[in-house]
């Protein structure tokens, strides 16, 4: 271990496991990493969409979309983890259709607080009573994180160690 | 390295070394990239907590803490990009607190639904209700993949 990678990491052990994980992450093999943090965040934005929504009673039929996307989106980010595969051919496609419809989300939120009384014109307690302004665009994160899973190389600490 | 069809330069640093350059050389491609998402991924849980929170009118001083670590970590995400000398391990220390800020508000979302009436027993009215339970685990997000980024390649070829 080097003196720059000491100084990032000071409290890690010196196993052989850890530089391996080290050197997977120096040389940007983290496919299966970033898979399942990809997984991770789709779930943890999704469960909110559902949640958020259900408080607005699914008022729209395009509240249902980001609860339609998310369970694909979960599974290809697992399916990355297990599979070179589901990340070329599901992942990119599925994290399109997220970014997509995280676009469409923050226009239609835009709209919600639009529509509240006063509109733009009193921003601050609109944007803050209003549909959240920023949840929509986690989903093109999680989208922007699936496109960047595709074409990273895959870790071998955890196929060789 | 291509994204969505994109060609974007890859960074090779592993392999080819640079050592024309200095320990506060800008990052390459992918880190660049990585550390793009860390910042948008920061700003958007950041601005979303803040309104949340304003919601709620920041009735416990805790509720400050998110609206304090993600302007840090995009702040040092952004500077990353130009520095990355002593920068990388603010980004680590700032990452590890974005990774426990998220952990701790997860337990006090919890703790938000178990205090509402029939607390975790009327669990479908309360975690619609409550506070969102899985909004803060964004700031573990936020906080791997910071952690990602601070041990990522150095472009000096100084961190390996």
């Amino acid at each position: 271990m080097d003196a720059a990678r000491s100084l990032t990491w000071p409290c890690l052990p010196r196993s052989i496991v850890v530089e391996r994980a080290l050197d997977d992450i120096h040389q940007g093999r983290l496919q299966r990493t970033f898979g399942t943090l990809t997984a991770a965040a789709a779930l943890a934005s999704g469960f909110e969409a559902f949640i958020q929504h259900l408080r607005g009673a699914y008022d729209d039929w395009l509240m249902w979309t980001p609860l339609v996307l998310t369970p694909p989106v979960v599974a290809a980010g697992v399916g990355t983890a297990l599979d070179a595969r589901v990340a070329r051919a599901s992942l990119p496609w599925l994290s399109a259709a997220l970014i997509i419809d995280g676009v469409v989300g923050f226009a239609a939120h835009l709209r919600g607080i639009h529509r509240l009384p006063g509109g733009f014109r009193f921003p601050i307690y609109n944007t803050t009573m209003g549909p959240p302004v920023f949840a929509p665009l986690f989903f093109v994160s999680v989208g922007i994180l699936g496109l960047l899973t595709r074409s990273m190389p895959r870790e071998q600490s955890l196929t060789t160690a | 390295m291509v994204v969505g069809g994109i060609q974007i330069p890859y960074s090779t640093s592993s392999i080819i070394r640079t050592p024309s350059r200095t320990a506060s050389a800008p990052l390459g491609g992918q880190q660049r990239l990585l550390t793009a998402v860390v910042v948008l991924l920061a700003v958007l849980a950041g601005g979303e907590a803040f309104f949340e929170h304003l919601r709620g009118s920041f009735c416990r001083r805790v509720m400050w803490t998110p609206v304090w670590i993600a302007p840090a970590v995009a702040g040092i995400g952004l500077a990353s990009l130009y520095r990355t000398a002593p920068v990388r391990q603010l980004m680590f220390v700032a990452a590890l607190a974005s990774t426990i800020d998220g952990l701790l508000g997860f337990y006090l979302h919890l703790r938000g639904i178990h205090r509402m009436p029939g607390g975790l027993h009327n669990l479908q009215f309360n975690a619609v209700m409550g506070p969102p339970l899985l909004a803060p685990l964004l700031f573990c997000v936020v906080g791997f993949l910071g952690l990602i980024a601070a041990a990522g390649p150095s472009p000096s070829g100084q961190g390996r």
